[in-house]
């Protein structure tokens, strides 16, 4: 079945780099957000099963995007993808209810790992 | 004023985003030396004189004294300038955080050179390895460019013989501290020739 996917970065660069590391052979209906209230637009109205999240965007960030997710339930698969490394960073996000943070730059190795490692291919 | 970019949105956009991959590596480092969360921010790219310089330092144009120094790199064939200025309430703070003194000049002068370091040691490798690049080199060492003063008396040394210069504002706070730091990427306008073309390739 096909799975609607966000991807939500204010980096067109970025939501390339993200669109080519996807498996090929993963069926998915792919929207774009440039920033974080496209992005919890784009959870409210179902169009993301699946959210591939920035952290630092304008209007809102990723940490934002995660908070309204778990204070309006809304159900979405969220991997954080950002280039931000502190361990607490990552911390904040799995806490937020994001499943798993992967590091930029995205690579489709790292994103297929993943996706394995959960099940979700 | 801010000039018109001589990059495309594309090309913009692209070193806004290794930027921010660099900046994300650096915020790490950051972390570690001060022991306090690392806010980040968008990196903004400017393309000014170098008489304009403090508007490019806008996230610290508060009108607090500011302290900083300025670092000379060859990144490839690439010339760059490291500048990391903090605002006065910075200083004391990271004094604090680090448990390193600054009661002499000598001493505020070799924490902002450590702070730098830090910051830039990890900065510009990942910027540089996002271009394919793993030959990032010191020139010369860091010099003090402003101690105490205000934004507009910064000492530019070399930065002020060219036209334009090109810049990247990347702002780091310290969460819940008056933390305040600014590293501007600095690159002259004659390095264009060279990056433009590096940032396409990403773009490929």
């Amino acid at each position: 079945m096909t799975i609607p996917l966000v991807i939500c970065d204010d980096s067109n660069m970025a939501r390339k780099q993200v669109a080519r590391s996807l498996p090929d052979e993963w069926d998915v209906d792919i929207s774009y957000a440039t920033n974080g209230v496209e992005g919890i637009d784009a959870v409210r109205a179902g169009k993301a099963e699946m959210l591939f999240l920035d952290l630092t965007m304008p209007e809102l960030d990723g940490y934002g995007v995660l908070e309204l997710i778990k204070q309006e339930s809304l159900k979405s698969i969220v991997i954080v993808i950002s280039g931000d490394i502190q361990p607490e960073a990552r911390e904040r996000v799995i806490k937020l209810g994001a499943l798993e943070f992967i590091k930029k730059p995205i690579n489709k190795d790292k994103l297929c790992d993943v996706l394995r490692t959960y099940g979700l291919l | 004023m801010t000039e018109t970019l001589p990059i495309t949105e594309d090309q913009r956009d692209c070193l806004q985003e290794i930027s921010n991959v660099a900046m994300g590596a650096a915020a790490e480092a950051l972390a570690e030396f001060s022991k306090v969360f690392v806010e980040m921010s968008i990196p903004k790219v400017r393309y000014i004189k170098p008489s304009e310089l403090p508007k490019a330092l806008a996230s610290l144009c508060g009108g607090d004294l500011i302290s900083g120094v300025v670092q000379e790199y060859n990144v490839g064939s690439l010339q760059a300038y490291a500048l990391t200025v903090i605002t006065e309430p910075s200083f004391q703070d990271l004094s604090q955080q680090t448990g390193l003194p600054i009661s002499t000049d000598e001493e505020a002068v070799d924490l902002l050179k450590q702070l730098s370091k830090t910051i830039t040691d990890v900065c510009l490798p990942v910027l540089a390895e996002q271009f394919g690049i793993s030959g990032v080199e010191l020139v010369g060492e860091a010099k003090a460019a402003a101690l105490h003063q205000p934004l507009s008396d910064m000492t530019l040394g070399e930065i002020s013989q060219w036209q334009h210069v090109l810049t990247t504002e990347m702002n780091y706070h310290l969460e819940g501290h008056p933390f305040n730091c600014d590293l501007l990427l600095v690159t002259p306008d004659t390095s264009l020739q060279q990056l433009t073309p590096a940032l396409d390739e990403l773009l490929k």
